[in-house]
Parts: structure tokens; sequence; C-alpha cells
């Protein structure tokens, strides 16, 4: 599914995670919960790769099985470390033992949604984010000072702040102290879950610019997983959508945004309300809910909530197939189906 | 419906307060405005702006220590006759019966305004038998139709359910048909759909319009979305450290802004286009300040890229009419020219903090 020469930095290879499918001594064996069921991507060095969907389809279980935060059921994660030797094999994180797993935790942060309780209130700065140099062995003592106090600063806040405990700061500084946390590693990859969906729009857009800053200084990989289509379409540069634990479009930002292949693409674009009071309009409603992941529908799992759907997508379910090169789309009817994107409602609908 | 746009409510100079160990926070600090019979107006601002306490000062439902120590709140009742609820008793027999009967009010978290122990259908019956000399059966019967009002599926099931069964969405839906069931002139909504995800988004907002179309009631809506306020109403205000910096027609809000703040926050959100011109984000440098050390001057000043150094920073500009129904509180408001979200953005983007 490599959809560019170089060579990805990480790729997932049909990852599933599913919850409770264990039998106990006093519970019959139920129907597992299939949160993330046969994942496919790559994702390229350097780049901001988004995961959006709505809330329960999988994304940040994606996330935390990437990180290795929760351990996958099935698949492969295969991560390799960029600038290393020509002939070097990927490595399956998958499979890593935790003490396997510990060179590549360096590699690999992540930054959280919620800045408050991501934080320990009982830590200084210099505590939460020196505490991960000093077990990586990265420095020690007054090393540590310095090397907290140059981080603080690049996130934008000051180094005389490493005394002070979280509660001490705002949303928009928490979330800062916490990148800056994980950038104490110098990782290459960071899976961004929800970094702003707490924060105000004011701050929002300081994270973003600053999260795009330190990608272009440090040379970063960012997984990017977020609820808000606006958000994603500002610092993506590629897009996976998810619905009930599969990838259902994956395009490159300019494309999905332009046209989107999957109505259900269509239908969350079409759902997000365009600031322009001259643009006013009533969206076609998407009707009912996501599906349970326990007991998905037959055929195409967005079928029963789909404007487009024929007898086929009751029975068969599709694959993920590349329709237009880079552009991969599950939906039986890709080829034949005209989708709106953003850009075709505000254009037709702006004032003259 | 009747004719008469008057407004049915007017919120005049209202400050609410919090009497605190670490000082006293002005949450509210002279708010006005008003709504119009059968109109939709938009409250925007960021967390601590005091919107979400502006609403429960109307209807009273400050949580102690909050006091409503100032202001005027002039409701007008269904035979015209106008009273004052900042002056009522907070807990007497007159506010109660405009409390839901008259305005109604629905939450950002159903969960939290739901009661757990109680099914769906009694929590509406109650509301019902509060204010009517209705019978318990009557009740339940006019709950189930308010439940199919709303949209929502088996009505007569979900009655017999608890609000954990339900989804966010749907927990959502009841929450409005309990607001609903004692036909309010005014529905208070705050943040009503920042909890749910962007397609449930879109199913409560048609339905809040086209419930509004069948009733002809006025709506105060709370949000943080410009997104929503764009596509919901018909009036804005925009609040900033418990003050009202700006109110107007939402399209002249958009294409025009007046205030700094308010043009501030409408080139802060991601829109679709940006990234295909290559813009940047104009981040608002900052963060909102301490509720207990509020800036000198206009409260904005310190994160203003217009501060002018003097009379910014010494005098607390006024709320001002400087065109026909469009305030503003600043001082530089008519030099300004600032551009509106159509417009693309002249200025270099903002360097952070």
């Amino acid at each position: 599914m490599n959809t560019t020469p170089a060579e990805p930095i990480l790729r997932v290879e049909g990852l599933c995670k599913h919850y409770g499918a264990r039998r106990s001594m006093f519970q019959a064996a139920a129907a597992p919960i299939r949160a993330v069921d046969g994942v496919d991507f790559a994702i390229q060095p350097g780049e901001t790769f988004g995961l959006v969907g709505e809330s329960g389809c999988g994304k940040t279980t994606l996330g935390r099985c990437i990180a290795r935060a929760l351990d996958p059921t099935s698949g492969r994660i295969l991560y390799k470390r960029p600038g290393g030797a020509d002939g070097e094999e990927p490595v399956d994180l998958a499979t890593l033992s935790p003490s396997g797993m510990r060179p590549y935790r360096r590699d690999l942060q992540m930054i959280f949604q919620d800045p408050i309780t991501s934080l320990n209130p009982r830590m200084s700065l210099l505590d939460i984010i020196g505490e991960p140099i000093v077990i990586n062995g990265i420095a020690k003592g007054r090393a540590v000072r310095d090397m907290v106090a140059d981080l603080l600063e690049q996130v934008g806040l000051r180094a005389d702040h490493m005394t002070r405990y979280p509660h001490a700061f705002s949303g928009g500084q928490r979330q800062r102290i916490g990148i800056a946390r994980a950038l104490g590693l110098s990782p290459r990859f960071i899976v961004c879950d929800e970094p702003v969906s707490a924060l105000d729009v004011s701050v929002q857009a300081q994270i973003l610019n600053l999260l795009q800053d330190l990608q272009a200084s440090r040379q970063l990989t960012y997984l990017f997983i977020a609820h808000d289509l606006g958000v994603i379409e500002y610092i993506c540069d590629r897009v996976a959508v998810m619905y009930v634990g599969q990838v259902v479009e994956l395009a490159s930002n300019e494309a999905l945004f332009s046209r989107p292949l999957h109505p259900y693409t269509e239908a969350l674009m079409a759902a997000v309300p365009v600031p322009d009071p001259a643009a006013r309009r009533e969206a076609a409603v998407l009707e009912g809910e996501l599906a349970n992941a326990a007991n998905p529908p037959s055929g195409c799992t967005f079928h029963p909530r789909c404007r487009y759907r024929t007898e086929a997508c009751k029975t068969t379910r599709p694959a993920l197939r590349e329709v237009v090169p880079g552009h991969f789309v599950r939906c039986h009817r890709a080829e034949e189906l005209t989708l709106a994107g953003p850009s075709d409602y505000v254009a037709r609908e702006a004032r003259p | 419906m009747i004719a008469d746009k008057g407004p049915i409510l007017e919120v005049e100079d209202l400050r609410t307060q919090f009497s605190l160990p670490q000082g006293t926070v002005r949450s509210v600090d002279g708010a006005s405005l008003s709504v119009a019979q059968g109109e939709t107006v938009g409250i925007v601002g960021e967390s601590g702006c005091g919107k979400s306490v502006l609403l429960r000062s109307i209807l009273r439902i400050v949580p102690r220590p909050g006091k409503v120590v100032d202001g005027a709140i002039r409701w007008r009742r269904k035979d015209d006759t106008v009273v004052d609820l900042a002056t009522l008793p907070g807990d007497g027999r007159e506010i109660r019966m405009i409390r839901g009967g008259e305005i109604a009010m629905i939450f950002q978290e159903p969960m939290s305004s739901l009661s757990p122990v109680h099914t769906i259908g009694d929590q509406i019956v109650e509301a019902i038998m509060l204010r009517g000399n209705t019978t318990p059966e009557q009740a339940w019967v006019r709950a189930v139709e308010t439940l199919a009002r709303v949209a929502m599926p088996r009505p007569e099931m979900i009655a017999r359910q608890y609000p954990h069964e339900l989804s966010g969405g749907m927990r959502q839906r009841a929450m409005i048909a309990m607001a609903l069931s004692c036909d309010p002139r005014l529905l208070m909504a705050d943040e009503p759909t920042t909890a749910l995800d962007v397609t449930t988004q879109a199913q409560i907002l048609a339905l809040m319009r086209r419930l509004q179309r069948e009733a002809g009631m006025a709506i105060l809506f709370v949000t943080h979305d410009l997104g929503v306020v764009a596509q919901m109403t018909e009036r804005v205000v925009v609040m900033y450290l418990g003050k009202v910096v700006e109110a107007g027609p939402v399209g002249d809000i958009f294409a025009a802004p007046l205030h700094p703040y308010t043009h501030a926050l409408l080139h802060s959100i991601p829109r679709f286009g940006l990234r295909q011109k290559g813009e940047r984000l104009a981040a608002i440098p900052g963060s909102i300040p301490d509720p207990y050390s509020v800036p000198r001057g206009c409260a904005f000043h310190a994160r203003c890229r217009f501060d002018d150094k003097r009379r910014c920073r010494s005098e607390v500009p006024a709320l001002r009419e400087i065109a026909p129904g469009r305030m503003v509180r600043c001082h530089r408001a008519e030099e300004l020219g600032l551009s509106g979200m159509s417009m693309p953005e002249p200025s270099p983007a903002l360097a952070h903090p």
C-alpha cells in the first residue's frame, strides 16, 4: 500500500484490536468488540498522517496500539528508523516484548488529548519533563535541568517555569508541557491523540502552529488523530477516514477534501457547520448512529446509514481498493458516484 | 404566530459575582442583550468568558456562592406584563413558574442533567405535572408525544428507559423533549452539541431549527463554535471576561467584525481551503487572563494587536452603538477597518508568545 517510492517510517498491516473475546469461568464467550479490525497503511518520514472519524470508530485505539500503549490482537506494525543502514530490516513492534520495545520507546512518543489528566499534579515540570530523560539515560543531574530549560523554551514556555506544578498553567500551556515531555527523548514519530480538542479556538491555533514548527525543525513524523475535519484539513498531508474499526478512505489531503470517494466521508464533511452565515444550508443529515463494533452490520458496515446503498452493499463487504493512484476507498460504488466535498458547497453557495 | 417582534427578554448591565476566599470573580460584569420573539441569538466566547453564568443568572440558578448583584433582567410574560427576574426571590413561586414553564434550558452534558434513577418518561411527566393540572395518565401521553416530536425513534419504548441506556445524541433529544414539554417561549441552550460528534450535532441542530419553526420560540444559544453560530443564529453577542465586547447581526459580524477579539477569533479557526492557499492560522497570543487579576483598561489589550499602549491600557472602553444594531466595546473600533471571514487576511501571521 505504499503510495510513494520513499520507504515508509511506519507500515501497519492487518492490525486488529479486539476486546472481550476471552471466556471466563463464569461467562460464556461474548462477541468480541472489534475496535480496530484489519487496518493497513504506511506513513512516510516527515509527513503528518491524519486519522479522522466519529467517537467509537477506533482511531484512539489504533493510535495507542501503534505507540504500544496497548497490545494489538493481531497484525504487524513495521517500524524503520529513518537514516538507518540501507539494508536494515524494519522491526515489527507488534511482537516485541516490553524490554524489546524499550529502545524504540524513545523514537515513538505520544501527546494526549486531556492536558489535565495526562500530567501528574504532584510533579513539578522539571520532574514531568525530566523523568523520561533520566530513565532513558540521556542525561543526569545538572544536564537534565539544562535540557528541560531548553525544551520549555522550544515549546514557548519559560525556563523558570520548571519549578512550578501543572495546576499553575492554563489548558494551552499544559498541552505545551505535554509536548515538551514528548520531545525530551528526541523522538522520530509522535502519535498526537486529539491534541487540540480540549482547547479554546484561540489557543488551538497556537498549538497547531507550534506542532508545525517543531515538525519542520526536528524532522518529525506525526500520526494526528482528530475528529475535527477543519483541524485535519489544516495540518495533515494524508488522511485516513475510519468507520467501525476500519479505514474506509485514504487519500492525500487535497484529493480527499476536493473529491471524497466514500459516502461516509461526504456525509462527515457535509455535517461540519461552515463558519460563514452566507453559506447557510440545511445539510443532508446523516441518519442513525455509529454501528455497534461487537455486531457490525453485514456487508458494508456503513450501508444502514448510506444514501447510495444497493443490494450488494447489504451482503458483500467491500475491500479497500486503490481507485485513483494514491486514493484508496472501501466502497463498491466508488467509481460511479460523484460525491461533493467542502469546496463544492462553499463555492456554490458563497456570496456573489 | 404573533406579529409583535419586540424583545421578550432584555438584560441590562447584569453583574454576577462569586465571592471566594481568593477574591471576587466578576463572572458577568455588566452584560446587556435582548432577545426578540422567535429570534435566535448566539452568545460566543471562550471558556471563562461568563457565557454560561449569564444564562444561569437569567434563570436565577447560579450556584452558590455566585450572586446576581446588579442589573435588570426584564422578561415579558405571556400576558404582556414585564417582570424583573433579577429582583425576584430566587426560590419564589413566580420564578419557579417561569423556569421551565416559560424559559427552558438545555445543557451541554445531558448525562449529568438527567436523573440516572428515573426513566426518561417519568422525568418528562414530572416536568409536565409541575405546571399543569393534568392527570399522570394524560401527562404520560404528552411525554410520549413530546418524544415523538423530537424525532426520537420508538418513543413509547424510550420513555420506559433510563438515561444510561441511550446514546449521547438520544439523551440530548430527551433533554430537548423535556425542555419543550411545557411549550416555553424562550429556549436557552448551553453548548448543546459540544459533546456530540459532528454527524449527531447536525441532527440536533436540524431538530432545533425545525422545532423553532413549528413552535415560534426564541432561542438563546451559547457556544464557542463559530460554525454553529454562523449556521444557527440571527444575531450574535461576543463575550470576553464577563463583558459583551461586540453584538450585531450575524452576517455583519462575520463580514466585518468591529472588535479585535472577534476578528482574532474568526481568523484563528481552521477553515476549508486555508492550507491550499498556503496560509497559516492566525493564533491569538497569550491565554485568557486569570479571573482574579483582570487587566486594567480594556481587558483584551494584552492579547490585542491594535493595543495603542495608552488609552487601551488605562480606560475601560464603553459598549457603544456605532452603527444601527452594531454594538462594540473598543476605543479604536471606527479606525481599524477589520476584515471578515470571506476576505483574505492581509497581515502577516502572528508569532507565538
